[in-house]
């Protein structure tokens, strides 16, 4: 071993000596990173979460402009006041029933090609929100930084929605309006499968 | 190779100080802004807003933020805070991404106590915790109060120049949606906090 190659190898040790406690305080619950990383993958946990999720953009982008971004600017406004009121340990009645329901009735409007009224729509997608928000801020966990956790929740719920946009784009062909359909199909069953205890 | 293991120490140093338990020097004050996650949701809705509004005016922000900021660092050498002053932070943040969600337009009488506030109130939530010496006390809060103001302006400025597109304009709202959603749920952690036992 040459000489150069010695002093590389020492050096790049040093690195990952100085890199190490960095590392091992990503990984815990603890910290800004470890709250985001919490709040990040907690809406990613639920199957039942993120078919209504998916759903909400999905539905946006099947009833076309204004929804498909009202929706997504709506749902995490109130998500996040059904999340204050969990987190604040505010009971809401029948949080679960309402989140099975949600998959469902958001599933059956794709899968059915329902366009109610924006107002409709609003109030529908609204009311769901509370609900899933309430069941993430009473699972918040203890020991996470509340402000990266809720960076982090927050991202992955509106990526989620761009998600379901995404799939709702694909309503300009007509394989796509039947992919689309067969996707609502699928978030419906989600949600009875959750309804009735099969999940 | 030094120098790669001169930057990973002060990654590593940046990283212990945290959000707001304590900087020091120049480089410690500028980015204190973009370090402290609640500072930066204020300064990010705040700027955001600002650009959202054509044209762009910044005579608002520098003639009442920037005054406004310098009065707050100054004043953090007299006084001492309460953990509770962020969630003073957290409202006007929140005041400002629904503002940004909402595409509002306020007229500058409106506008003024807004950043007025924020500019005070990120200013006093700045402190120094420890200093060796006063020079360098004046240089970090000479620094942070540099990194309030670039930041705002910087945000403001960079929105601005987003183009005129109608899907462009929806993104940006939506991130004000983002942040309002943000700002309440740190909110109800903070109140759950204080009403803990």
């Amino acid at each position: 071993m040459t000489h150069k190659t010695f002093r590389l190898l020492a050096t790049l040790a040093l690195a990952l000596v100085l890199l190490a406690p960095a590392l091992a305080h990503a990984h815990t619950e603890s910290g800004s990173i470890g709250g985001f990383i919490s709040g990040f993958l907690h809406p990613l946990t639920g199957p039942d979460h993120i078919a209504a999720m998916v759903a909400v953009g999905i539905w946006g982008a099947y009833l076309g402009a204004p929804a498909m971004w009202l929706l997504p600017v709506i749902f995490p406004l109130v998500m996040a006041f059904g999340g204050a009121l969990g987190v604040m340990g505010v009971p809401l009645p029948g949080v679960e029933t309402a989140i099975a329901l949600s998959g469902v009735m958001l599933g059956m409007m794709i899968l059915l090609v329902v366009r109610p009224p924006l107002w409709v729509a609003t109030l529908m997608v609204g009311f769901f929100a509370i609900f899933h928000g309430h069941a993430h801020g009473t699972e918040l966990p203890q020991a996470a930084n509340a402000v990266t956790y809720a960076v982090g929740f927050v991202i992955a719920t509106g990526l989620l929605h761009l998600c379901g946009i995404a799939v709702g784009l694909l309503i300009k062909w007509p394989w796509g309006r039947v992919a689309v359909r067969t996707c609502g199909g699928l978030i419906a069953a989600t949600g009875f499968a959750f309804l009735f205890g099969f999940l | 190779m030094l120098l790669a293991v001169c930057v990973l120490l002060v990654q590593t140093s940046a990283y212990a100080h945290g959000a707001s338990a304590g900087m020091a020097g120049f480089g410690g004050g500028l980015i204190h802004p973009l370090i402290t996650p609640a500072h930066l949701l204020l300064l990010l809705a705040l700027g955001l807003w600002l650009g959202q509004q054509r044209p762009l005016a910044l005579r608002l922000p520098a003639l009442v933020f920037v005054p406004s900021a310098a009065i707050g660092l100054l004043a953090t050498t007299r006084l001492a805070l309460p953990p509770a002053w962020q969630a003073l932070l957290l409202c006007l943040a929140l005041a400002a991404a629904l503002l940004l969600a909402l595409s509002a337009r306020l007229p500058s009488w409106a506008a003024l106590p807004l950043f007025a506030g924020a500019g005070l109130a990120l200013g006093l939530d700045s402190g120094v915790d420890r200093a060796d010496s006063a020079t360098a006390l004046a240089i970090t809060l000479l620094a942070t109060w540099l990194g309030l103001g670039l930041c705002l302006v910087n945000f403001a400025y960079y929105t601005s120049l987003l183009p005129q597109r109608k899907w462009v304009q929806i993104g940006v709202r939506v991130a004000g949606s983002w942040l309002a959603a943000i700002c309440l749920l740190v909110l109800a952690f903070a109140l759950k906090s204080s009403l803990a036992p």
